[in-house]
């Protein structure tokens, strides 16, 4: 029997009641991470194109072949998802975990928004859900991010907040936008999820209360 | 009881200012109505989720700032306004948990 929608969403990674409770999650209060489908290729295709994406994304700049954009999708990926609002497949993203080592026990991350959707909060949702997932399913101690300066500003305040570490910066790494920008490698340790979810900011990962709305979520 | 009966009580926009520098750790002492939250206030992607959580919680009943309410959001007056827009909009039957 598989549980309804409105079940086991819990802000931690240890899920109880309802009637799969070893069920992990994949909703949020606002968003749906969802399986990687045919059809959300040419979307996310387009996205890694934008250019207020590309240079921060695995292309960095350069324009792939689709076909060549596909074959590079799925190579080391631990898990990938789609990040949708809850209740339509529209695509505001992926966020993708890769290069688990399962000895030393971590996985990277990383998170692709919409441009209309940066520093709204919600690529922290889709995180958040994101690492509540791996955590939920493997024991691993950390998630490693390796980001750029200029994408790390829409979420800087994170680290003073408790969210991450930067635990190693090389300056001026990368070039864009007539300037050098400090590539940096960020953690999200297990207890600081731990620690952020029993705070305020696991309202991110709990059901509440849908007002009524005229119209549906469509921003893009 | 039903989540409707635990909304709070609607500040106004001299109230949410107050709230709005007392609640958020990331605002300056000062703002302005006109203030550009990312531009003029630097929120990020962590201080939009301060924002949403704290106004969902201002706002009570336990209610979700729905995604295009967020996307309306530029200045300190449209945070307001969209406060205002999510503590008088129904809830949605249908989709309660």
């Amino acid at each position: 029997m598989t549980a309804g929608p409105d079940e086991n969403r819990e802000a931690g990674p240890v899920l109880t009641g309802g009637a799969t409770p070893l069920s992990p999650s994949l909703e949020t209060r606002r968003l749906h991470l969802r399986v990687l489908q045919s059809d959300d290729h040419a979307p996310l295709y387009r996205l890694s194109a934008d250019p207020d994406v590309t240079f921060q994304w695995r292309f960095r700049g350069t324009t792939p072949s689709f076909d060549d954009f596909l074959k590079q999708l799925y190579p080391g990926v631990l898990c990938q998802f789609v990040v949708s609002p809850l209740g339509s497949r529209e695509v505001f993203g992926l966020v993708v975990a890769y290069n688990a080592d399962f000895r030393h026990r971590f996985c990277h991350a990383a998170v692709v928004m919409h441009p209309r959707l940066h520093r709204r909060g919600l690529g922290i949702e889709a995180f958040m859900g994101l690492a509540r997932y791996i955590y939920y399913g493997w024991d691993f101690r950390m998630i490693i991010m390796e980001t750029v300066g200029i994408a790390f500003e829409n979420f800087a305040s994170g680290e003073r907040a408790g969210y991450f570490t930067v635990e190693g910066r090389i300056r001026d790494q990368f070039y864009y936008g007539g300037r050098y920008w400090d590539g940096l490698a960020v953690t999200h340790r297990r207890e600081q999820f731990e620690t952020v979810m029993r705070g305020p900011v696991g309202r991110l990962l709990t059901p509440g209360n849908h007002v009524l709305r005229t119209h549906e979520d469509r921003v893009i | 009881m039903p989540a409707d009966s635990n909304r709070r009580e609607v500040m106004s926009l001299d109230e949410f200012k107050r709230w709005f520098i007392a609640e958020l750790d990331w605002s300056p002492e000062e703002v302005s109505e006109d203030s550009d939250l990312i531009f003029d206030l630097g929120m990020d992607s962590v201080g939009a989720v301060d924002l949403m959580v704290g106004i969902e919680e201002a706002v009570g009943g336990d209610v979700i700032m729905p995604i295009e309410l967020m996307l309306e959001i530029n200045t300190l007056r449209d945070a307001y306004l969209q406060y205002c827009a999510l503590a008088h909009l129904p809830l949605d039957d249908e989709a309660r948990r």
